[in-house]
């Protein structure tokens, strides 16, 4: 090859043969880069909702505080892996569940649990007095006062320590060892990064997921065996 | 065929080809951008080798360092991914690059300070991208973490430092275009496609729902594969056949590689998103491609690894020592990769440590070592001087390649280990970890080589370019040029 010209326009073809296919083909896609939430006809109700208000200010502090490095937020099909027996979703995750999301965090390493589901996933029983919300506060206050021998690093700096006045705060921490009159009360920083915990769930199905669930997983492993059972 | 070889090493006998200048006279013209982007580069591999050995430390002592939001895992991770490519590997191949362009266009780099100017903007926007990071303005994608006000001066640097690598080219004096050549104009040319790309998708006009995370696979992959992978392959072109003094086995295969990896090396980075919420084609397709890539890595392993299988004079220089390793490491990551890109190995290594330790294989032991390798080629060279310090190379070599063996086999191993127990949901989060410590205070023990070895390299450079004078002796084994080529005698 002796000219550069070719070289420069061949390497150009070969590169925007990959991104037509791969990007622009899937940004258009009525059915993939296109879609709008599904709205339920009984009630009206759209999913999934849209990451709005105090939730969409927790997202941007969970992609500031780099959560994705160790989290991801994917359920894989149930029979592909564990992430339906881990109880981290009942079915896999499919597009449309992150159409109304920013900022996708999709995540690739899984040094913590995935997080796609959490904010429906129960608190673990030793804790059941507390509420969801203030769960998750201590657990990101102090990781390993919950979960013992949690690699989690401790976010305690989206905490702040402030005096107790008349009575405590409803939304302080309900910690042991705090120097006496004081009181540990999550920033607005926490809050929101909390909300937008709470706004990841997948308790809702779409249609397109429907054989994607551990219901329809059952009822096809039931199937196989049934007609090994007649053959 | 012999034409092709002859500008690679034997155009200083040939008055014709050269126009009179010779290899020192290019080699001078490259000085300033060059040791400018050798000294910037050395700068940021220790930053990053300082932040990488940091985050490994946090994975089993979460809480060290870990009372500020700065130095929170997330975003020094973050600050060590953005520093290592655009800091180290991208001032780094800019130094390798553009030193390259020159000698191979037998073409002097004019206006070199121009580049300086250039490459100063571009350390500017690693700077306060590195910075925006730790406070708190990471974009949240993988390879993309760099503010959105830290991009453009880094494009805008960027557009200066590549036209100036294709205006080398363009007036060039030699008729034939090698190997080494093909791949560094692509390079240059990817670069900035990708990036341009990649910013205006995730972070001007974002695209809708899970087609960002196609965007941010298609450049986190493209961006070893089509910028930092292509520098590294044109050196080694280059290096083996001056070292060897012999010309690149089966070279008449080349160019089909070369075409046959411009083609599928763009498509392979989606294919770990199996089993993810995106069109299931689209991994399918990644998947393909990594598997179809197999055979230009097969042609380029059997140009590089033939032509460095005789034995030549040169064999025990410090430059093939580390590409030597480098061009193993070649072969074996994308064979391994796209190995593990099946459907059985994903379930268990989708989202572990093995995925890690494939990285560090490639933007390391593949380019780093080679950029090494290079480096200490040419600093001498372009300096006119002579390395002061001989052990000193072997303390960077032995601890670069002791600590990334050492961070990819403990990765791997943890990752494997954490793959397989996560599918197993009677083990809890804790245990796992648990299982993985020992691992990854090995991996933390491979940075601590690999920072010692960084410094060692700093050092040499440091000694190298404030030394004054070259001794005769020195001079005539280090700055003469290697073996001529036996021209046409290995072309089969």
């Amino acid at each position: 090859m002796k000219n550069g010209l070719i070289i420069v326009t061949g390497a150009f073809l070969t590169l925007l043969f990959s991104w037509a296919v791969l990007i622009l083909l899937n940004a258009d896609h009525p059915s993939y880069g296109r879609l709008n939430p599904f709205e339920d006809e009984m009630t009206g109700q759209l999913n999934p909702m849209p990451t709005t208000g105090l939730a969409e200010r927790g997202l941007q502090v969970y992609v500031e505080m780099g959560c994705v490095a160790c989290h991801t937020q994917q359920v894989r099909r149930p029979g592909f892996g564990a992430d339906s027996e881990r109880g981290w979703g009942h079915r896999q995750t499919v597009a449309r569940d992150y159409v109304g999301m920013e900022k996708v965090q999709l995540g690739n390493l899984r040094v913590g649990p995935d997080l796609r589901n959490i904010g429906d996933r129960a608190i673990p029983e030793a804790w059941s007095s507390l509420e969801w919300e203030q769960y998750r506060h201590l657990h990101l206050y102090a990781p390993r006062s919950v979960v013992e021998g949690s690699i989690m690093p401790s976010f305690s700096f989206l905490y702040k320590k402030q005096e107790v006045k008349s009575q405590p705060s409803s939304n302080a921490l309900p910690l042991n060892g705090v120097e006496e009159g004081y009181e540990i009360v999550p920033t607005p920083r926490a809050e929101a990064l909390v909300s937008y915990l709470r706004s990841l769930r997948l308790e809702y199905d779409l249609p397109e997921a429907e054989h994607l669930t551990v219901e329809a997983r059952e009822k096809l492993i039931e199937a196989k065996e049934e007609q090994n059972e007649q053959e | 065929m012999t034409t092709v070889h002859s500008n690679v090493s034997t155009r200083r006998s040939s008055p014709y080809s050269t126009g009179g200048l010779s290899e020192a006279d290019i080699d001078q013209s490259t000085r300033g951008p060059v040791v400018f982007f050798v000294g910037t580069a050395i700068f940021w591999l220790i930053i990053s080798t300082l932040l990488g050995l940091l985050a490994s430390v946090k994975l089993f002592w979460p809480d060290f360092l870990g009372q500020t939001a700065f130095l929170t895992y997330g975003r020094v991770q973050a600050a060590f991914t953005t520093t290592f490519l655009y800091g180290w590997a991208s001032s780094a191949a800019f130094a390798v690059g553009l030193w390259l362009m020159a000698r191979l266009a037998q073409n002097r780099l004019v206006y070199g300070t121009f580049l300086k100017v250039a490459g100063a903007f571009w350390n500017l926007g690693v700077a306060i991208s590195f910075l925006g990071i730790l406070a708190g303005k990471s974009t949240g994608y993988t390879a993309l973490e760099l503010p959105g006000f830290g991009a453009p001066v880094l494009f805008i640097s960027y557009a200066l430092i590549g036209s100036w690598a294709v205006v080398t080219f363009h007036g060039r004096r030699s008729r034939t275009v090698y190997a080494s050549q093909w791949f560094l104009l692509g390079a240059f040319f990817w670069f900035p496609w990708i990036f341009s790309v990649a910013q205006g998708m995730l972070i001007w006009a974002p695209v809708r729902g899970t087609v960002q995370s196609i965007v941010a696979a298609w450049y986190g992959s493209n961006f070893f594969v089509l910028w930092l992978a292509p520098i590294a392959l044109a050196a080694i072109y280059y290096f083996l056949p001056k070292v060897f003094g012999r010309p690149i086995r089966y070279y008449y295969l080349t160019s089909i590689a070369f075409w046959c990896y411009a083609l599928l090396a763009p498509w392979i980075g989606v294919s770990h998103l199996t089993s993810g919420p995106v069109p299931a084609w689209v991994s399918t397709a990644g998947i393909v491609a990594l598997a179809m890539l197999l055979i230009p890595v097969a042609i380029i392993s059997i140009n590089i690894h033939g032509t460095s299988s005789a034995r030549g004079e040169n064999q025990g220089t410090t430059t093939l020592a580390f590409i030597r390793v480098a061009s193993i490491v070649f072969t074996v990551l994308f064979v391994v990769a796209s190995m593990l890109s099946f459907r059985n190995f994903q379930e268990v290594i989708q989202f572990t440590y093995v995925n890690s330790a494939l990285w560090m294989l490639g933007v390391y032991a593949f380019f780093s070592m080679t950029v090494f390798g290079a480096a200490y080629f040419f600093l001498p060279r372009v300096l006119n001087r002579e390395w002061r310090y001989p052990s000193r190379i072997g303390i960077h070599f032995w601890c670069s390649l002791v600590g990334i063996l050492a961070i990819v086999i403990a990765l791997g191993i943890a990752g494997w280990t954490q793959g397989v127990k996560i599918n197993n949901p009677e083990i809890s989060f804790v245990e796992i970890t648990r299982a993985t410590f020992p691992w990854l205070a090995m991996v933390s023990l491979g940075w601590v080589l690999l920072l010692i070895g960084h410094l060692a390299f700093a050092w040499n450079v440091a000694t190298l370019a404030l030394s004054r004078s070259v001794s005769p002796e020195s001079e005539r084994i280090l700055l003469s040029n290697p073996p001529e080529m036996k021209v046409g005698a290995q072309t089969t």
